[in-house]
């Protein structure tokens, strides 16, 4: 009996919305199977994890109060008074950082495997908005709880893209909507984090999620160069998704443990006449950066240390950007310069948040 | 205090006994319910082995050589692993809390010696299992794994009272009696959650022989272990249909001071200790879920794509959800060590006063009397914390001085929950004025001294 | 029309149970909705009293709506000099009540 009910309820919605083609269609998509499958899951994670942000995105602002004087309170008052409001709050922190720290593995995973070649070049890009995106809600979204640390970490981020240059005062402006760091600030803040970033990254994400159904997975070169008979794959229906799952749940877990065993506090409300309290520092995946800005000299000839930095970054970020249209793998030595590129540009991260931390 | 106790730095006693037994209760769950398996699974292969179809009886053949892998993997965890780790348990619980070890040991002395009786009776018993594989008729071999079956259920059935009587000694507390300390509220509850978990425990340990086997060697092996995944993770519906109507019944015979106390820690302060015990039971909650969906969308739906890793992956997630329950049930319980009759620190309730009027120097025989604060500090403090690392005391300490620690620490001594509000997390101090002074005066010592103004 | 195989029956109670896990999933974020409603400030519950000004403020026939810890209440002085302060919530729709001085009674906007 269930069995009919389902296939009718099936039939009625297929004929509306044409879910058997759409079915045939992820029937055929096919996943390579090698060593380096494992990789092929951090995208995936890192959609769970942006749909765990975006719920307890709205579960939290149910309570919390975009207001000066109320922000800090309002989310002392999510962490200690609603019931799992903890859960929600430290759900939504530490879901952002291990966020960041995944969409960082997928994407150097897929540069060096060479992912970004014809014909995913959009795909390639799309991602790199995406990772942009979600710096800009890390950097939005530090400020909400108006915190000691959030406030003066602000400021920080602020005065940097005040030396962009040519448009960096006019930036930093739209940023502060104030003559200082304030409630002119908070409420660009709270917008940016709660309506004009999510509608980039669906946008975004959209785009992106599409291009890697049309491609399908990417294979790397060692995979492609095996016989056609020896080369094995699997469906991604239902096989490589029900493994998805598990990841998902391995993923959640992980983020459970972490959220329950160290829950996220609040720091004390932030007071913009107070002295800035010792050990400031901006959240991790800054860090590395901005240990960088802070070892150049105040002045490089003419212009500003920082601003020599940013361009530095700007010009290393463009050619890490730019990888598909220069690495379009017919050079091998092309290829090569590539990949020690990456391995530098990675190295450096580490090594310059490693060294932020300790500083 | 009757007893020296061991000190342990950094990571204090309490959590050396809880990682032995945390690994422990995940290898003896296995041992009772990997008894089950056997006998059940064996009974399936004698069954089929004379089936007029043919793929039956191919199936039974697969299903002995099966078994006969796998019980050696389970007798060389449970005998060696589970064994180690069991008298592990009791030389760390003996050092580390010694006068709640006697007490358990004088309460149940009939109860433990048979324990060790059966537990003896089981190791004989999965030794000859694992040695007369074709050497004894079928039917006998399938008597031998029933036997050992009934024999690791009766371990259960005995360390079950010991361990529920310590949360919920109930009626003995008045009697003294042993049957009502073990046959206690949460005896039944527990007892069908621990099968029920022991069921899905011997089907996580299956996963793990059968994803080792080769599905490239031929499309029989590789059917076959896609029927033996599917097989195993079948063991999981036990723990999926009644798991959460026993749970229901396992609080409901929890102490309502035990309940309220979880319940301030879902509303009132997700960072700090008082919800850490909420917080510990709801992460034993996601994560029992998500194994049950793992199952599911794993090696029951899709047993073909389930890899080794994925087998051991699932392997670690079951023992952090034996961890995290495990954990939960000892911290219901605090501050006692059994519940309303003696305190984690080995003090008993009925002592306080007594202690209080004459001194925690003539109630313990280890007390130095150059270092009263130190004693009183190893003997009431350390069971928990250290003094620099977990449960650190110089961070929980924090900016009070000697004078705001005698205060805090004369609050502790008050017996009145309205004067002490740590009283249904921590045991109250004992000991005189002089005594407590003392211990403020060592544990400002611990305090990193401060250069300057 | 009516036959339930066993596979039904089996698929039927396997949903059954995953609902009551669902439950438990989805309870946390249950109670994150509702304890806010179920908090209450403390001002709400403590104002047994107060003041609205002087009697003579208030000719007869006149009335005052004011607040009454969080809820909307109503003041009004009848021809006879008399005092009469009601809780202003309306017993139909919710709506805050209204004394009409030309009627001469009580009536709520929301109709």
């Amino acid at each position: 009996m269930l069995g009919e009910i389902s296939e009718t309820t099936f039939k009625w919605l297929d004929e509306r919305l044409s879910l058997s083609a759409v079915a045939s269609a992820a029937g055929k998509k096919k996943v390579p199977l090698h060593k380096q499958s494992f990789w092929y899951y951090m995208g995936g994670i890192a959609m769970l994890l942006l749909a765990v942000q975006f719920l307890t995105g709205i579960l939290l602002m149910v309570y919390y109060i975009p207001e000066l004087s109320s922000a800090n309170s309002s989310v002392l008052f999510i962490n200690s008074q609603i019931d799992f409001g903890w859960f929600v709050r430290s759900m939504h922190s530490w879901g952002a950082n291990i966020l960041i720290f995944v969409l960082f593995a997928h994407m150097f995973s897929a540069y060096f495997m060479k992912a970004y070649r014809k014909p995913r070049e959009l795909t390639w890009i799309s991602g790199l908005g995406l990772l942009m995106l979600c710096f800009g809600f890390g950097f939005t979204g530090y400020l909400l709880p108006w915190d000691e640390v959030a406030f003066f970490a602000t400021k920080i981020g602020i005065d940097i893209a005040e030396q962009v240059p040519l448009i960096g005062g006019i930036l930093a402006n739209l940023l502060k909507g104030g003559s200082e760091v304030g409630q002119g600030t908070l409420s660009r803040f709270f917008l940016l984090h709660v309506i004009v970033l999510p509608l980039g990254l669906f946008a975004i994400a959209g785009i992106h999620l599409l291009l890697v159904q049309l491609h399908g997975m990417s294979e790397p070169k060692s995979f492609q160069a095996q016989a056609p008979e020896k080369k094995k794959y699997e469906m991604f229906f239902p096989d490589f998704f029900m493994k998805d799952l598990m990841v998902w749940l391995l993923a959640f877990n992980v983020l459970a443990t972490i959220v329950i065993l160290f829950p996220w506090g609040v720091g004390p409300e932030a007071d913009p006449f107070a002295a800035a309290p010792a050990g400031i520092k901006p959240e991790w995946y800054f860090l590395g950066m901005f240990q960088f800005l802070k070892l150049l000299p105040a002045h490089i000839g003419f212009i500003e240390g920082e601003k020599v930095g940013l361009l530095i970054f700007a010009l290393i970020g463009g050619i890490f950007a730019a990888a598909p249209f220069i690495d379009k793998g017919e050079n091998p030595k092309l290829s090569m310069f590539f990949d020690i590129y990456g391995l530098m540009i990675l190295i450096g991260l580490i090594a310059f948040t490693i060294w932020g931390y300790l500083a | 205090m009757n007893y020296p106790l061991w000190s342990i730095p950094g990571l204090g006693g309490s959590w050396a006994v809880g990682l032995i037994s945390v690994i422990h209760v995940f290898i003896s769950h296995f041992a009772v319910g990997g008894g089950i398996f056997f006998a059940v699974t064996e009974y399936l292969a004698l069954k089929r082995s004379d089936s007029n179809d043919f793929a039956l009886r191919h199936n039974s053949e697969m299903l002995y050589a099966y078994l006969r892998k796998h019980s050696k993997f389970f007798m060389m965890v449970t005998t060696v692993a589970g064994a180690v780790t069991g008298v592990g348990i009791w030389f760390s619980i003996s050092l580390v809390s010694p006068d709640g070890t006697a007490s358990l040991i004088q309460t149940y002395s009939l109860g433990w010696a048979t324990e060790y009786l059966f537990f003896v009776a089981e190791i004989a018993t999965v030794l000859v299992y694992f040695y007369t594989w074709d050497k004894v008729s079928k039917e006998l071999h399938l008597a031998l794994a029933q036997w050992y079956a009934v024999l690791s259920v009766f371990t259960l059935i005995i360390i079950n009272g010991i361990l529920s009587f310590m949360l919920t000694p109930g009626g003995w507390i008045e009697s003294k009696a042993w049957y009502e300390g073990f046959f206690n509220p949460t005896y039944w509850p527990s007892l069908i959650l621990r099968l029920l978990v022991m069921l899905a425990i011997a089907g996580m340990y299956s996963l793990i022989t059968s994803a080792r086997l080769k599905a490239s060697e031929s499309e029989d092996v590789a059917n076959f272990r896609a029927y033996m995944l599917k097989y195993s993770s079948k063991w999981f519906i036990p723990v999926f249909l009644i798991g959460p109507i026993v749970g229901f019944w396992f609080f409901s015979q929890v102490p309502q001071a035990v309940i309220t106390n979880i319940f301030t820690g879902i509303q009132s302060s997700g960072v700090g200790n008082f919800s850490i015990l909420a917080r510990a039971i709801y992460l034993s909650l996601i994560l029992s879920g998500t194994v049950l969906v793992f199952a599911l969308v794993g090696p029951y739906l899709n047993p073909r794509g389930f890899s080794f890793g994925s087998a051991v992956a699932f392997l670690v997630c079951g023992l952090g959800v034996t961890s995290m329950s495990e954990w939960s049930r000892e911290m219901l319980r605090k501050p006692y060590v059994i519940y309303n009759y003696m305190y984690s620190n080995g003090i008993r309730k009925a002592d306080l006063e007594t202690i209080n009027k004459d001194s925690f120097a003539a109630f313990s025989k280890w007390e130095d009397p150059d270092n009263i604060g130190v004693s009183m500090f190893r003997q009431q403090c350390m069971i928990c914390h250290t003094t620099d690392g977990y449960r650190s005391m110089k961070k929980l300490l924090g900016e009070r001085d000697l004078e705001g620690i005698k205060t805090f620490l004369l609050m502790m001594r008050e017996t009145d929950p309205e004067k002490n509000s740590y009283l249904n997390i921590m045991p109250p101090l004992v000991g005189t004025d002089k005594e407590v002074e003392a211990l403020a005066e060592y544990l400002v010592t611990l305090k990193p001294v401060k250069l300057g103004v | 029309m009516f036959n339930l195989t066993r596979k039904d029956f089996i698929r039927v109670l396997g949903g059954f149970f995953a609902a009551i896990w669902a439950a438990f999933a989805t309870y946390p974020f249950f109670r994150y909705l509702m304890s806010g409603a179920e908090k209450k400030t403390g001002e709400d519950s403590q104002v047994t009293s107060l003041s609205l000004g002087k009697a003579d403020d208030f000719i007869p026939g006149s009335s005052k709506n004011f607040k009454f810890g969080s809820i909307p209440a109503l003041m009004v002085r009848t021809e006879d000099g008399a005092f009469h302060a009601y809780n202003a919530i309306c017993t139909h729709l919710g709506c805050t009540v209204q004394f009409s001085s030309e009627k001469k009674h009580i009536f709520c906007a929301c109709v």
